[in-house]
């Protein structure tokens, strides 16, 4: 029904219909273990999200014969690429530790690593303009919600 | 309706310190409304204690007018950064983005200025006017009716999936599976929760909105090509344009105002379900409909109308009955009885000047909105041509700092980000991640109402049949299914005929 | 590029001269407390002397917090250093209980906490890192609280009598504000227990949308928050049949209680402070007492008088230990007629 333009194979659409199965699956046979109250909902959700998995998977599958044919996957252009270089990669790895920084440095230093290396990621050449963005957006988030909005963000070691 | 009591409401506005806590509390509430995870419940109840020192009527205008202006903030980030400022945005990311991603920022931001400003004074003057007649007739509604429409609210699914009815199903069904997180309301057991104590109050709307909207879009951002959020790197449009909209699309704007304050007036449903009933109404009704989710203007008006005129509506059981319409409702009211406003069908005829001063104070809000559209968005639309190079990580730490918001828990910046990557793989393959939040959304309310439906008659399912305005409800939801299943089968045959 | 860059740092500069002109705003008010310091010198310790930070474990807007946000200005005053409120929500209380029993125990950490919320989440909750007992009780401000009975104000039954007989011979609808384990539960629990009566339970998520239902004749009565019910009374909607209290409450004596109209149903609602484990005792004596100061002033029983908060009589540090303790174990006992009496 949609265009495929962008450069996502069929086998992305298994792998993530596979990951829809097994996920409603899972959660089906936990669902079991529930009260009944507890299950009157979740049992029927689980088993339509199980069911609709596999209907995509047959989908794809079949979809991906018929591109195998074809012999065109949009993927192997990446290949080339070293993986600290890949954006997509290297985005998610970064808001990935970012929570696992902010108990032991705080929410201004940890931002500002953040933002540091996105903004060199995204291609900022000037040191200059990184360095004043990522100094001042962390501090001025900060101020804003623990000023007016009264939070209390994490503080690293040294008080902030 | 006496109008001498509009004259002394208006006298007790129109002094200087009032006029201040007025202006300072619009910007207050613009600011804490367009910051993502800081709502209006949050910024009122922080603001009670200080209200103590105030008038009561100068206290229930700062109340109200946060409500009000909270809401209208929190569109601007949902439009320029695909991150709803409260959870009454986030069907304005919708069409709003896409219209900031086509270079007409100013635009979206004027309908949603001039969208929000009839939501809020229409409301307003409803609630002076039809404030006793419209009361009785939605106490009637019972659990088993919520649960009818929550369920006829999970039917907007099918036509929010452009993309393939299954991938629309399996979208519902993980924002579902993702709402039955945590302990159950009914039996105390816990779903889900593999042991973990943050789990067991289940996961937040917001940070399931950041994450699913915002986070999602910034991976993309920093994957793409894109030089700007705007395609075009050009601004085209203006404000003043975008606020008359709403006004040539009457009908899709009076359909949003009705439904929003409908649902404002139901305790325990709020914006974060109206908007999304308005937009799929509008679209169903619209000349149209292929237009929407691509940046139509319809669709930016009907959840700006409707979040607006659920803050209106959701005022009236709260004064007339003491019933918050919503949560942050239920922080004004406990800020009303900490001024000794008892609220009640007595309040209009005991306490009335306060009651008009607090109509007034609203309906100076409304026009607040515009001043605060007027002078601030030409200058905020400017985000959208700005390098993605700064704008990209900028907006992560606003995520971040949303999450965090919420409970100051670094567990939630876990989720959020986690959602966020689930989004963006969703979004690449085509899933409308929409219905994922719909099911979160919606999942609560009609397990809740379900329970409640067939607990009241000892158990049994039964419980959602036997009342007689249930049957209304039961007739639309049919009727919505066959609308959709005809539409799909209509569009099959055009492509095969195509083919 | 260089002119977004300028119009954005100019954007930012402007941004931050606002704020910090609103945070002067507020700062002001916290240096005026200061000049009040050195009041405290009392005994061998020199406490406090830095801000003390109360832990809500809550969202703003709640019972609790609105409660411990009317005491926090007198304490303040009585203590003269700045008080914190900070709000540490989720898993029932149980994020914030354990924040706090991880806390160091300098006494410059509390927890406001409701009793029995509190000892349920003690005894229902696994995974705690300390048990109730190990907390140390410092003194309570919230002491006339309790689940009121409630039913429209056109009802046919008029006191609690006419209401558990009806009951017995037709099931009534009794709508709650809270879920399993809630204390609305346990009310419920214990009126079954001592009336023999089965009820149509319909849990519901707060006090307001039970009032909508009642209001809206989809219950015959329900269990709320003492606020939302005598409020509704006051407006002519409804009518409270008991209170849960052990006596008449101070706020309004004129209704009846459980007891005294012959059904054993005793649940009193308490909010006070709790220091973490392992507070030395000579410091938990200071605030307690710096507690009970500020809960009898003049000014906060204007207060309470003003906002209908349900405050009663502040206890003192012996009276709050002794309750605290004598409440856990009447809870261990009674806790699994909660498992007899389920809501579905």
């Amino acid at each position: 029904m949609s265009k495929k333009s962008k450069a996502v194979s069929s086998q992305h659409e298994l792998y993530f219909a596979a990951f829809v199965t097994i996920l409603g699956l899972v959660a089906l046979v936990m669902a079991f273990g529930f009260s009944p109250r507890a299950r009157i909902l979740p049992i029927p959700v689980t088993l339509l999200l199980t069911i609709m998995g596999l209907v995509q998977f047959w989908n794809s599958w079949k979809q991906m014969t018929f591109e195998k044919s074809n012999k065109d996957t949009g993927i192997s252009a990446n290949a080339t690429v070293p993986f600290y270089r890949n954006p997509l990669l290297m985005t998610i790895i970064c808001i990935l530790i970012y929570p696992l920084l902010l108990k032991f440095l705080g929410f201004i230093v940890s931002s500002l690593l953040a933002m540091v290396y996105l903004m060199r990621l995204r291609g900022v050449k000037s040191w200059f303009t990184t360095s004043v963005f990522s100094i001042i957006t962390p501090i001025l988030v900060y101020y804003l919600f623990n000023v007016i909005g009264g939070t209390n963000f994490p503080k690293g070691p040294w008080g902030f | 309706m006496d109008f001498s009591l509009w004259i002394r409401g208006l006298t007790a506005l129109i002094q200087p310190s009032t006029i201040g806590w007025l202006i300072l509390s619009s910007v207050i509430g613009y600011i804490t409304g367009a910051l993502p995870g800081m709502g209006a419940a949050l910024t009122i109840s922080l603001l009670i204690p200080i209200t103590y020192y105030l008038d009561p009527a100068v206290a229930l205008i700062i109340m109200g007018t946060i409500f009000t202006i909270c809401v209208y903030g929190g569109s601007l980030s949902a439009i320029l950064l695909n991150v709803p400022g409260t959870a009454g945005s986030a069907a304005t990311c919708m069409d709003g983005y896409m219209m900031a991603k086509n270079g007409q920022a100013k635009t979206a931001l004027g309908i949603s200025t001039g969208a929000s400003f009839i939501g809020s004074i229409g409301s307003t003057i409803l609630l002076v006017v039809g404030a006793q007649v419209l009361l009785k007739p939605m106490l009637a509604l019972g659990s088993s009716e919520y649960f009818w429409i929550t369920v006829l609210g999970l039917t907007i699914i099918a036509s929010l999936s452009d993309t393939g009815m299954v991938k629309g199903f399996i979208g519902g069904c993980i924002g579902l599976l993702l709402s039955f997180v945590g302990q159950e309301l009914v039996t105390g057991t816990y779903r889900y929760t593999f042991g973990s104590l943050y789990l067991i109050s289940g996961l937040e709307l917001v940070a399931i909105i950041i994450g699913f909207f915002g986070v999602s879009e910034v991976i993309g951002m920093m994957v793409g090509k894109e030089i700007s959020i705007s395609k075009v790197n050009k601004l085209s449009g203006s404000v003043w344009e975008g606020m008359i909209l709403p006004f040539k699309y009457l009908g899709a704007t009076i359909k949003s105002f009705i439904i929003g304050f409908l649902v404002g007036v139901m305790p325990g449903v709020g914006y974060s379900i109206s908007t999304w009933l308005a937009y799929n109404e509008v679209k169903r009704t619209s000349k149209h409909p292929e237009d929407f989710g691509k940046g139509s203007v319809e669709g930016v008006i009907a959840p700006e109308v409707s979040n607006n005129s659920t803050v209106g509506g959701s005022l009236l059981p709260t004064l007339l009955l003491g019933i918050p319409g919503s949560d942050t409702a239920a922080v004004i009211l406990a800020g009303m009885i900490a001024h000794g406003i008892m609220p009640g069908p007595q309040l209009l005829s005991q306490r009335a000047d306060l009651v008009y001063t607090f109509f007034i104070g609203l309906l100076v809000a409304g026009f607040f909105i515009i001043i605060m559209g007027l002078a601030v968005l030409p200058f905020a639309a400017k985000v959208t041509v700005m390098p993605l190079g700064i704008v990209a990580p900028i907006v992560t730490i606003l995520c971040f700092a949303g999450a965090l918001s919420i409970n100051v828990s670094v567990n939630d910046v876990v989720v959020v980000v986690l959602t966020g990557i689930l989004g963006y793989v969703m979004k690449k393959l085509d899933y409308p991640i929409v219905t994922v939040v719909l099911g979160f959304v919606l999942g609560p309310i009609m397990e809740e109402n379900m329970n409640r439906a067939m607990l009241a008659v000892g158990g049994s399912i039964k419980g959602l049949f036997v009342s007689p305005l249930s049957w209304i409800f039961i007739i639309l939801v049919i009727a919505s299914v066959g609308q959709s299943i005809y539409r799909q089968l209509k569009n099959k045959n055009k492509k095969e005929a195509l083919v | 590029m260089k002119g977004f860059f300028k119009k954005g740092l100019l954007l930012i500069l402007v941004g931050l001269l606002i704020f910090s002109l609103s945070g002067c705003g507020q700062n002001s008010g916290a240096t005026n407390d200061k000049k009040e310091e050195n009041q405290s010198s009392e005994g061998a310790v020199n406490y406090p002397t830095k801000p003390i930070t109360i832990v809500v474990p809550y969202n703003p807007g709640g019972g609790v917090d609105t409660s411990t946000r009317t005491i926090q200005p007198f304490l303040q005053d009585a203590l003269g250093q700045p008080v914190v409120v900070e709000n540490r929500p989720g898993g029932g209380m149980s994020v914030g209980y354990n924040y706090v029993a991880g806390a160091k125990p300098d006494g410059y950490t509390f927890m406001a906490a409701p009793i029995p919320t509190m000892i349920f989440t003690d005894l229902t909750l696994p995974n705690l890192k300390a048990k109730f007992n190990e907390f140390k009780p410092v003194a309570s401000w919230v002491n006339d609280d309790c689940s009121p009975l409630v039913v429209r104000a056109d009802s046919p039954y008029k006191t609690l009598k006419d209401f558990v007989e009806a009951a017995k011979s037709k099931t009534m609808k009794l709508g709650l504000s809270g879920g399993a384990y809630s204390t609305d539960h346990m009310t419920y629990a214990m009126l079954s227990e001592v009336t023999g009566v089965k009820f149509n339970l319909v849990p519901y998520g707060s006090s307001g949308e039970a009032l909508a239902a009642l209001e809206g004749g989809h219950v015959d009565a329900i269990l709320a928050s003492l606020v939302t019910a005598i409020t509704a009374q006051d407006a002519g909607q409804a009518k409270i049949l008991a209170v849960s209290k052990n006596e008449r409450l101070s706020i309004a004596p004129d209704i009846p209680t459980f007891k005294e109209q012959g059904y054993d149903v005793v649940i009193e609602f308490h909010i006070g402070l709790f220091a973490p484990p392992n507070t030395p005792d000579d410091i938990v004596k200071i605030m307690a007492d710096k507690l009970v100061q500020a809960a009898s002033s003049e000014e906060f029983r204007n207060r309470v008088k003003e906002v209908k908060s349900p405050a009663g009589e502040p206890m003192t540090q012996e009276e709050w230990s002794k309750y605290c303790q004598d409440e856990y174990n009447r809870w261990k006992e009674m806790v699994n007629i909660l498992e007899k009496h389920p809501l579905g």
